[in-house]
């Protein structure tokens, strides 16, 4: 057999890990979503900022803005004033740092930056467990439509989607890990909190196949056969089918 | 008339549009392969497939359905592989695909030696420049014309014609100097 005869017969190759389709599947689904986010952000506002993406998890940015505002500024000038008149010499000389911390941080903390510096991405990586996430998934979005009265639904509609995402990442990471028991803990979080959610589907389907794991075939099979009458075109029908017949 | 009509049924046919989802379920594996064996690594793969299809989702109106559908594919795979490769830091990655099982059941012998030669087909591949590799893997491994190709790549025909013969000159080096080092004939 030749050398080119050889590279005919290769073939286009086996088939990829389904646990790799699933996962590309599932980014697809909310990148597509995102996407069709950002969009509605565009249209609905027109000459504003046109992505309404998560805020970051780390806010440095407020604090240096906060330093720069006029109103700290003043507020240093007035205690580097009165510092030097009540003998700024003999007290900057023994304890300088002390006086540049209190004077510049606190109050504009407080009063401006919090709100936004306290609104957290629930990400998979940083919570450990199932409760901290559930109890940092309902504030952020109570506190945003309390705080910011302009605030359009397409941010409330991102930050949701991303604590949807963040609970199904959580259940597929316990699902790998062999805790299908957990994984099955938070796609019921998921159903109670998103029960109408843009990832009910991929929850779904991570459901079964954490029963199925669990050993609980039965209810495997009734939720399956729900799946197909509320999904019959998904893509994830011949994972769950396959899934379901294996031994 | 008749004719007519017989002409008419020569014309590529456009059908419907394909389903996204269709799609993705039916040409996930090719896609993931075909980045594989553009030298995409094993833990970019995920990231990279799902890149290109949403490309794919993105340009789906576009597609003009007359076309094989694997040709398109493969030109997003083949642009992200690219652009992918372009990093420095990915420039020394190598990725064999696993070959198709064979259909039949040889004997254990001759299945070892098949086998072997498939996985040195595979190393020699990733010898071959990109451009010429595409080549390669379009026309030899999946029988695409050239015209198809050429379109797909947007690339003159000439040039793609120019490219193969490279192509398989490069590859037929690559399986010599491969053999030659495992002190084969």
């Amino acid at each position: 057999m030749t050398a080119l005869e050889t590279l005919r017969a290769l073939g286009t190759g086996n088939d990829a890990p389904s646990e790799s389709k699933q996962r590309v599947y599932g980014a697809l689904l909310a990148s597509l979503e995102a996407a069709a986010l950002a969009g509605a952000g565009a249209g609905a506002t027109a000459g504003a900022p046109a992505l309404p993406k998560p805020p970051p998890s780390l806010p440095p940015a407020p604090l240096v803005a906060g330093i720069a505002s006029s109103k700290s500024l003043g507020i240093a000038a007035s205690i580097w004033l009165l510092g030097g008149v009540t003998g700024a010499a003999l007290y900057g000389a023994l304890r300088p740092s002390q006086v540049r911390v209190v004077y510049v941080d606190r109050p504009v903390a407080a009063a401006s930056v919090s709100p936004l510096a306290k609104e957290p991405e629930p990400s998979p990586v940083a919570s450990g467990s199932a409760a901290p996430l559930s109890a940092a998934s309902n504030r952020p979005l109570v506190g945003h439509a309390a705080l910011r009265s302009t605030s359009s639904s397409v941010s409330l509609a991102g930050s949701q989607l991303a604590q949807e995402r963040a609970l199904l990442d959580l259940a597929r990471s316990n699902a790998a890990q062999g805790e299908p028991a957990l994984a099955l803990q938070q796609v019921e979080r998921h159903r109670e909190q998103f029960p109408q959610g843009r990832l009910a589907e991929e929850r779904e389907a991570l459901g079964i196949r954490a029963l199925l794991s669990l050993g609980r075939k039965q209810e495997a099979e009734d939720r399956a056969q729900a799946f197909r009458v509320a999904y019959p075109n998904s893509f994830l029908l011949p994972v769950i089918d396959s899934a379901l017949s294996a031994p | 008339m008749g004719v007519r009509v017989s002409l008419k049924r020569e014309q590529p046919v456009p059908t419907a549009l394909p389903n996204f989802r269709d799609i993705f379920e039916a040409q996930f594996s090719y896609v993931w392969n075909v980045l594989k064996r553009l030298s995409v690594a094993e833990r970019d793969l995920e990231d990279l497939t799902q890149q290109v299809f949403l490309q794919v989702h993105g340009q789906l109106a576009s597609f003009d359905t007359r076309r094989p559908l694997r040709p398109w594919l493969f030109s997003f795979a083949y642009n992200a592989a690219s652009n992918y490769r372009a990093l420095a830091r990915h420039r020394v990655e190598l990725s064999i695909v696993a070959p198709d099982q064979a259909d039949s059941e040889p004997g254990a012998e001759e299945q070892l030696i098949t086998r072997q030669e498939l996985e040195l087909a595979e190393l020699a591949l990733t010898r071959v420049s990109l451009d010429r590799r595409a080549l390669l893997l379009l026309h030899e491994v999946e029988g695409q014309s050239m015209p198809e190709i050429a379109q797909a790549l947007e690339i003159p025909l000439n040039t793609a014609y120019s490219r193969l013969r490279l192509a398989r000159r490069e590859y037929e080096l690559a399986v010599k100097r491969l053999r030659a080092q495992r002190g084969e004939s």
